[in-house]
């Protein structure tokens, strides 16, 4: 299928148009996994006819990179589009070759846009003998479109970066376009490419709403109400078969006072599933085990907690450490809003 | 192997294609086991540091293997396998990597090849 469609996209320009219109609109019914390569296909096949067509496929452009959230991207293309009529068809002649020579073309199409510099003579024959000879060449020629950006065109920034690579700082950095903050990001130039296609990947899911914004608590409710079942011990950790008895022992061999307290720490957590909730989350943080007073921080920043529960929580003080058992706590505790501060910090 | 997904390590779940939590992200045990190697044994991690790492990780993966799905959209590959891994590494920059984790290839494959001439018997 994939073969089939890559194929047909070979012989006209109009043809290619097509397909990648079909494609388009189909994006949005069909899977994940179909959007996304014919997301990636319609990508690759709409920049070679926006070429041929000037007024249409213009719109279209700046729709998808809007859609996109890459607007620095979009104002580099007007320089693509004001590129003189001989490399227009010369592009069209290329567009019209076979499907490799189509591929090809789309590549170092994109590597001009990404480097911000039009379209020039020398960028089509290095791409090609790149695409024929070895992994070695192709790997040179990501960094070609740097390097003939460098030369072709040595404007400001371009010289400082110039300026850079003769101090001898191997690693170029692009601007990378934000919108989130007024000043650019640099980044690695080889990086460059796969970060913007994960930034399209990833708005088109937020476009689609497939995103889970929220952490569930728990993934399994069965799960979890056995781990609300389960005997825990001073500080809320769990308690197996052996230490169980060891501590009925103990108990019984203590006073009254102790195994009074051991009630109501069994008592306090059959009875309320809120507060084992937060015992839940105490507990996947390690929190059991912290200082006197990182409890009571503990115990004042969180809203369910109440004054006899942290005494209650001072009483249950445990006084060694117990054996770290993670069986359920992946099933256990919640996210809830932190969850979406850290989405926001990853999101670059 | 795994299959390509254009450009995305994560699945699909079946109703409606939301994608779910657990096939989004690493399990967040072994994101905080991975990151208790490192530390003292006394140490402790908190829950924000290992959700923050755990978002960090998946994106890394997606990121990396992205860039090798791309590689094998080009040539009309449809498995990613570790060659196309270790070129991803490389062509994003991650050279300090790369090599290490092909060397780690050569020696998987050789133990793979030696399980494969001398089956363990049964007795």
């Amino acid at each position: 299928m994939k073969n089939l469609c890559e194929n047909g996209s070979g012989p006209t320009h109009l043809t290619s148009y097509a397909l990648g219109c079909s494609s388009w609109g189909t994006s949005s019914e069909s899977d994940v996994q179909q959007s996304s390569m014919s997301k990636s296909l319609s990508l690759k096949m709409s920049v070679l006819p926006q070429q041929c067509h000037k007024t249409k496929p213009l719109s279209f452009q700046y729709q998808d990179r809007d859609s996109s959230s890459t607007q620095s991207t979009g104002q580099s293309y007007p320089e693509v589009g004001s590129a003189q009529s001989g490399q227009i068809s010369v592009q069209c002649s290329n567009s019209s070759a076979s499907s490799t020579h189509n591929t090809t073309g789309g590549k170092s199409v994109e590597g001009v846009i990404g480097s911000t510099v039009g379209i020039q003579d020398c960028t089509f024959p290095p791409s090609q003998l790149c695409y024929n000879q070895s992994l070695a060449h192709t790997a040179f020629h990501f960094a070609e479109p740097c390097f003939s950006g460098l030369l072709a065109a040595p404007f400001v920034p371009q010289s400082n970066i110039h300026h850079a690579q003769l101090l001898g700082m191997t690693p170029a950095r692009i601007p990378l376009p934000l919108d989130l903050s007024e000043e650019p990001m640099y980044v690695n130039a080889k990086q460059y490419h796969a970060i913007l296609r994960r930034r399209q990947y990833r708005a088109k899911l937020e476009a689609q709403n497939k995103l889970i914004k929220e952490r569930k608590p728990y993934l399994h409710e069965s799960r979890h109400l056995h781990a609300l079942k389960r005997a825990r011990g001073s500080g809320g950790r769990f308690l197996n078969a052996k230490k169980l008895q060891e501590l009925k022992l103990t108990s019984a061999n203590r006073g009254l006072d102790v195994s009074g307290c051991t009630q109501l720490n069994l008592s306090g957590n059959m009875s309320e599933s809120k507060v084992q909730a937060v015992e839940n989350l105490n507990y996947r943080n390690g929190a059991s085990t912290t200082t006197c007073s990182d409890v009571i921080s503990t115990s004042n920043s969180d809203d369910v907690f109440q004054q006899h529960e942290s005494d209650f929580r001072l009483c249950g003080y445990p006084s060694h450490i117990g054996r770290n058992m993670q069986g359920y706590s992946a099933d256990i505790g919640g996210g809830g809003g932190g969850g979406n501060q850290h989405r926001l910090s990853v999101l670059m | 192997m795994m299959d390509n997904v254009g450009g995305s390590s994560s699945n699909i779940a079946e109703n409606s294609g939301i994608i779910r939590e657990q096939d989004r992200l690493l399990p967040i045990a072994n994101v905080g086991k991975i990151m208790k190697q490192i530390l003292p044994p006394n140490a402790k991690i908190s829950k924000e540091s290992k959700e923050t790492m755990q978002e960090c990780v998946s994106e890394f993966i997606s990121f990396v293997t992205s860039e090798a799905s791309e590689k094998c959209r080009k040539e009309r590959r449809k498995t990613v396998n570790g060659d196309d891994i270790c070129w991803a590494l490389g062509s994003l920059g991650f050279d300090d990597y790369a090599e290490p984790l092909r060397r780690y290839l050569q020696r998987y494959r050789e133990q793979e090849l030696d399980r494969a001439n001398n089956p363990p018997k049964r007795g």
